[in-house]
């Protein structure tokens, strides 16, 4: 099901999102600068409002076409994970990376440190 | 004064005068971040032609990156200017990056204390660790300066003149072909 959560469309970078059962499946696409950091916000915030309402348990970000995340990106997300541990705890957040783009690992261990139990990165 | 970029892309002879490039940027960041795209291109032509391995020119690229993004979000007023070279120092192939800028005292205060604790940092990537776990706590975190010892593993220099930041990241790189 194709969902009305406000995915992001640039030029830039992009987002597509599902809800199936309670999962919410996003594919980010492009890079993710200074320029492109508000529209991951907006997004987010929109998801938050869908993860409390629709009861979502599980999202996964599939970013194997995600070339770039500058440090407001990272920011962001890593704020949007403290977040969604206060308004819903039992969610669990995956992202899915390309092995070809070795800085996606790396540079998401510190988000995923942010909350160990919830967040995980395969 | 509102002017666009001057924008190079050419070798730079180093000591065997046939390897290397630079990638040069004065801006008036009267287009700030719309400037982004372009000069990550740059970095990724330069990067794909010259380097071996496609790993580091993707940690070049993200250094350039929070390099500029520290240029536009803190820069006051003037020309601020970004050069990204490849190049052979003391015989030994080298990416190297500096920015130079205009800030405000208080940014200026701001960034060397960030800047001596990422150089002093023993242990860099719990650093950044930190800077992440901290995120949405205060405005201007420099957390992208953290991630160039930290992700990156670029070796750091700062110096203060006047109302001028001048930052230096370099590291050794390994050219195409082995050359």
């Amino acid at each position: 099901m194709t969902l009305a959560l406000g995915d992001v469309r640039g030029e830039v970078f992009s987002t597509r999102s599902e809800l199936h059962n309670q999962r919410l499946r996003v594919v980010l696409t492009g890079c993710l600068d200074m320029e492109t950091a508000p529209d991951l916000e907006r997004f987010l915030a929109d998801a938050t409002r869908l993860l409390t309402s629709e009861g979502v348990r599980d999202v996964e970000f599939e970013i194997a076409g995600l070339y770039l995340m500058s440090s407001s990106s990272i920011s962001i997300t890593a704020a949007w994970i403290k977040r969604l541990k206060g308004v819903a705890p039992s969610c669990r957040v995956k992202f899915k990376t390309n092995p070809n783009l070795a800085w996606q690992r790396r540079t998401l261990e510190s988000i995923r440190r942010v909350a160990e139990s919830m967040v995980s990165v395969a | 004064m509102a002017s666009g970029p001057r924008r190079t892309l050419g070798r730079v002879a180093g000591l065997d005068e046939s390897w290397g490039g630079c990638v040069r940027l004065n801006l008036g960041f009267k287009d700030r971040g719309r400037l982004l795209p372009s000069v990550r291109n740059l970095v990724v032509e330069l990067c794909s032609e010259c380097l071996d391995s496609n790993e580091r020119a993707q940690q070049l690229v993200l250094a350039v990156q929070e390099l500029v993004e520290n240029l536009v979000k803190y820069s006051d007023g003037g020309r601020s200017a970004l050069d990204f070279e490849l190049l052979q120092l003391d015989g030994q192939p080298c990416a190297r990056i500096r920015t130079s800028n205009r800030a405000s005292a208080t940014r200026l205060g701001d960034a060397s204390a960030m800047l001596d604790r990422i150089i002093a940092a023993p242990e860099p990537v719990a650093l950044m660790h930190a800077l992440v776990a901290a995120s949405g706590d205060r405005e201007g975190s420099r957390l992208g300066l953290a991630r160039l010892r930290a992700e990156v593993g670029l070796e750091l220099r700062y110096g203060v003149e006047g109302d001028r930041l001048e930052i230096e990241a370099r590291c050794a790189v390994q050219p195409r072909g082995g050359s």
